[in-house]
């Protein structure tokens, strides 16, 4: 009888830890998957509010007249990229006519958030695209 | 007895666990449903945001469209001479709805976009221009060399839907920009040239014969002409007008003159009156012509020339 209950109480332990790992882990996967998500969500936010910003302060109007213009654009990328809080990396890609004119600063992180920003031209579509990442 | 003992034992022991392994289910489920509502709002979230990015986004660039379009009208009328009212019939802005939608499309929005009352103005100074709309131009809200230049009124309201969560977001914006060149002042200084002229060319013709009545007439129209041009230079105007004089003897007393001003232009030097047209910045002249002809009786004749033709150019 002592024998049976024993090896029982050992049967019911495992069977607890396996459940408790496994709560555990779904538990952890999913707050991995929530914190990612509002990375992402975060990081876009921030991509979003350079572009705006950059819109506002004139500076895409800057960078479409240096580009019609066919003068030297990276002054007005780097007052771009200035905007960009310190402790974040930012990247921008300008497009001109779904063709990649120009690009500057780096990401730190593979994730990142992502806004896209459009200039009509006299020539075409702009399209200046802000990509955000932690550093 | 403790063969059956163990059966209801194990029978028991097996219940618990497949009750636990209910609940464990039961909350795995539920915890994936929590992450999904999570993920989903979070997704959302993001659609709003990136909606409300693609709604400003069209805000600044029809305003931006609509002032560089407006520039190249206005560039297109001063160079005519017309008069800048009929700038507002020029107007349209749906070759920039196709383009934006199609760019929107392409980027997983699907958009509905209205613009209405394109309207374009004399400015004043008491009519205040959006401050963020003249910032995003470059150009600041207050300057001291805004008067007579384009107010822009426009209305677009856009509803924008995102393809793949079917977040919505409407929106109506009033736009109130400005383009710096003052066509309208310059409109109306050659207007007043042209007004002055005629209200004084009576005095300035003066002589006993044709030589001496065009160089009289030339040296007072110079005299006008400097004077006039120096005015307007104080408000950041420049100008240059060329002119033809004839002065043709029809009787013993009487002589016709014909004055032509062949090309008035004036042009807004202000620091920010260009516009962007074939890939270079240009000022905006006003272009004008102006002829009279008047009758001119002396009470002596001397002998000279029966006609005579002076030409000639004053710039400030």
């Amino acid at each position: 009888m002592n024998g049976i209950l024993s090896m029982t109480d050992a049967m019911t332990a495992l069977c607890f830890s396996v459940v408790l790992i496994l709560a555990v882990c779904v538990h952890t996967y999913s707050d991995n998957d929530h914190l990612l998500a509002v990375q992402i969500s975060y990081l876009q936010k921030v991509a979003q509010q350079i572009l705006l910003v950059s819109a506002m302060k004139g500076y895409v109007t800057e960078l479409i007249t240096k580009v019609e213009l066919r003068q030297e654009t990276t002054y007005v990328l780097v007052k771009i990229v200035n905007l960009c809080p310190s402790e974040l990396a930012c990247r921008l890609y300008v497009l001109y006519n779904a063709k990649l004119l120009t690009s500057f600063g780096r990401l730190a992180d593979s994730v990142f958030g992502e806004a896209k920003y459009f200039a009509t031209t006299s020539q075409g579509v702009m399209e200046i695209i802000c990509q955000v990442s932690a550093k | 007895m403790p063969s059956k003992r163990k059966v209801k034992n194990a029978f028991l022991w097996s219940i618990a666990i497949v009750y636990l392994l209910v609940i464990l289910v039961f909350c795995s489920i539920s915890q994936n449903s929590a992450a999904e509502l999570i993920a989903q709002t979070a997704a959302n979230r993001m659609a709003a945001d990136r909606l409300e990015l693609a709604a400003y986004n069209l805000l600044f660039d029809l305003n931006e469209y609509l002032h560089k379009k407006i520039g190249i009208e206005l560039y297109l009328l001063a160079k005519n001479g017309e008069n800048p009212n009929q700038l507002v019939y020029e107007l349209s802005a749906a070759e920039w709805i196709k383009t934006a939608e199609t760019w929107l499309k392409a980027n997983g929005i699907a958009a509905f976009i209205v613009i209405q009352d394109i309207r374009t103005n004399r400015h004043t100074q008491n009519d205040k221009r959006d401050l963020i709309l003249m910032s995003t131009l470059g150009i600041p809200q207050e300057f001291e060399f805004y008067e007579g230049a384009v107010d822009i009124d426009a209305v677009i309201t856009t509803r924008l839907v995102d393809t793949s969560t079917q977040a919505t977001f409407l929106v109506k914006f009033n736009i109130k920009s400005l383009h710096p060149v003052r066509i309208y002042d310059l409109c109306t200084m050659s207007g007043i040239l042209c007004k002055r002229v005629t209200s004084e060319i009576r005095s300035w013709a003066k002589g006993t014969n044709a030589e001496r009545i065009a160089l009289n007439l030339k040296k007072e129209l110079r005299k006008f002409l400097v004077s006039f041009l120096n005015g307007v230079s104080q408000s950041f105007y420049s100008g240059q007008v060329s002119y033809r004089i004839i002065v043709r003897k029809t009787s013993a007393v009487q002589y016709i003159i014909n004055l032509h001003l062949m090309k008035i232009e004036l042009t807004d030097m202000s620091k920010y009156a260009f516009v962007l047209i074939d890939k270079r910045f240009v000022r905006v002249s006003y272009i004008t012509s102006f002829k009279i002809s008047l009758k001119y009786l002396t009470a002596t004749s001397k002998a000279g020339p029966k006609q005579i033709a002076i030409d000639g150019v004053v710039s400030n």
